[in-house]
């Protein structure tokens, strides 16, 4: 989905069925034009994995909206 | 009108119009300069109210990186490994924040525990020193709060930013994963919050000048049709008041005609005929010769006090002679009283019939006061014609008069000589120290 529609943020849920957010992001990393990724985890390690990844914030998912839209914003400034 | 007491000099003002007619294109320039000021001022309170709200939003919104960093990227790495000082712990926070945080504007990264060590930095040499926190900071790290500064490098723990100049440090309250407390600090150049600032300056400041200019120039046709109707009503007055003027002294020639031909030649019948008739009962009967003679005097009395009524109503040598002769009559008077007098003009004087009227009846009326009030030794009158103006001033060296204890309603003479410059486009002065003489000066524009 995200090749073919090429987003500039994508907000990632670590903890996914079938596949890891930490692996899923990973693979997004290795698109040639990647987009940004803001993670959501309840887990600081698989945050920091995430991070590790290429994700550029990884939040817990108690985060408000507002703080989700302000680190989309950041991400999607920086990236 | 300004009033100095006590001996000093105190002068009595009214103000002079520039001049009889107003301009249009004057007054519209006036008009336009003024709003160009006024447009200045509220450029210039712009320009400050803006730069000041440009700042205040960058700071705002250095405030809210910092917490969107401190809680995206910092917050996994805030362990209790990390405030232990491990090096694992340190390697990973640093790989985050070198990739993810490290980027202009900002330019250093410190977070602290409570007891004001540098659990992290991303100056290696900063790692594990200790400085006090501030009561700011303290307070931020208590209540999870976010405050900003601009940083003080002559401190130790800023050492390392003094080749920056000038740096905005915010911090921010956040908690490690086991709930200790610490401060997660972002150091950013000042000159991006200036530059933030002034982008949202420049969003709001062209429209801004270029509304106003509109609102300006639309104003001006405004006052293109203001000051023409303000200019029709003054040619309006001024016709009016030439007509006022011509009347009176259409009525002052009238009534001084009849006065001479009237009750003046009957006066002067009835007192040849008492002298007569007391010529011929000097022989018979002496005392009503007498009474004849002293009824007679009266009636020649009467008849000079109603010749310089005449005079005074209607002076005939002002408009056969001119003003200087004019003046020269009313200066006889001083000289038969043994009061000295000096008139200062040139003889062949001769100014506008409407301009000479004024100043004669200035110097008529401020004679009269010096005559009746003043108790003067010497009393000078002088006109002169300095550009495009006449000056007619009145100086005598009397008892003078305290300007300030003046009682307006006693002082008719005085207020209907301010009256009469005024309406004739002039400015009239009164000069007085008491025990010292007066002068009064009348101004009268001659174009």
């Amino acid at each position: 989905m995200i090749a073919r529609l090429h987003p500039d943020v994508v907000v990632m849920d670590l903890a996914m069925a079938g596949m890891s957010g930490v692996e899923a992001t990973r693979r997004v990393m290795t698109q040639r034009r990647p987009p940004a990724v803001v993670a959501l985890s309840g887990s600081r390690e698989l945050m920091r994995d995430a991070i590790a990844a290429g994700a550029g914030q990884a939040l817990l998912k108690e985060a408000d909206l507002t703080e989700l839209l302000a680190a989309i914003r950041l991400v999607a400034a920086r990236w | 009108m300004t009033d100095q007491r006590n001996g000093r000099t105190s002068t009595r003002r009214v103000p002079i119009p520039s001049g009889r007619e107003t301009s249009i294109a004057g007054a519209v320039a006036r008009f336009a300069i003024t709003g160009l000021a006024g447009l200045g001022l509220l450029t210039f309170l712009a320009v400050q109210l803006l730069s000041s709200r440009g700042t205040t939003e960058a700071i705002r919104d250095a405030k809210a990186l910092t917490q969107v960093a401190g809680r995206g990227i910092a917050a996994p790495y805030l362990t209790p490994q990390l405030l232990a000082g491990q090096p694992e712990a340190i390697r990973a926070i640093d790989g985050a924040v070198r990739t993810r945080l490290l980027a202009a504007p900002v330019v250093r990264v410190k977070i602290w525990n409570g007891t004001g060590r540098i659990v992290y930095s991303d100056e290696p040499r900063l790692i594990g020193a200790r400085y006090p926190l501030g009561a700011s900071e303290l307070h931020a790290l208590r209540t999870g709060g976010v405050d900003a500064e601009v940083s003080d490098l002559s401190r130790p723990e800023n050492r390392f930013e003094r080749q920056y100049h000038k740096l905005l440090e915010v911090y921010y309250g956040m908690r490690a994963e086991d709930g200790t407390p610490a401060l997660f600090e972002l150091y950013q150049r000042f000159s991006s919050i200036t530059a933030s600032g002034n982008r949202v300056f420049r969003t709001f400041f062209v429209p801004m000048i270029a509304t106003m200019v509109l609102l300006e120039l639309a104003q001006i046709p405004l006052a293109v049709s203001l000051a023409r109707k303000v200019r029709r009503g003054q040619r309006d007055r001024e016709e009016l008041l030439q007509r006022a003027i011509d009347a009176s002294e259409f009525e002052r020639r009238r009534i001084a005609r009849d006065l001479h031909d009237g009750p003046v030649q009957d006066l002067a019948g009835v007192s040849y005929t008492l002298s007569s008739a007391a010529g011929e009962a000097r022989a018979v009967d002496p005392e009503l010769a007498a009474a004849l003679e002293q009824t007679s005097r009266q009636a020649r009395e009467s008849i000079r006090a109603l010749r310089t009524l005449l005079v005074d109503i209607y002076p005939p040598r002002l408009h056969s002679e001119g003003l200087i002769a004019a003046l020269s009559d009313l200066l006889s008077a001083f000289t038969a009283a043994g009061v000295e007098t000096m008139l200062d003009a040139d003889p062949q004087l001769r100014l506008p019939p409407g301009v000479e009227a004024v100043l004669f009846r200035v110097a008529q009326e401020s004679l009269r006061n010096v005559l009746e009030h003043a108790h003067a030794k010497t009393v000078n009158v002088e006109v002169r014609t300095p550009e495009h103006h006449a000056l007619l001033e009145v100086r005598d060296d009397g008892c003078g008069m305290d300007l300030s204890a003046i009682d307006e309603e006693e002082h008719f003479g005085l207020r209907m000589l301010e009256g009469l410059a005024r309406d004739s486009g002039g400015r009239l002065e009164l000069e007085s120290v008491p025990g010292n003489g007066t002068a009064v000066r009348l101004a009268m524009p001659l174009d």
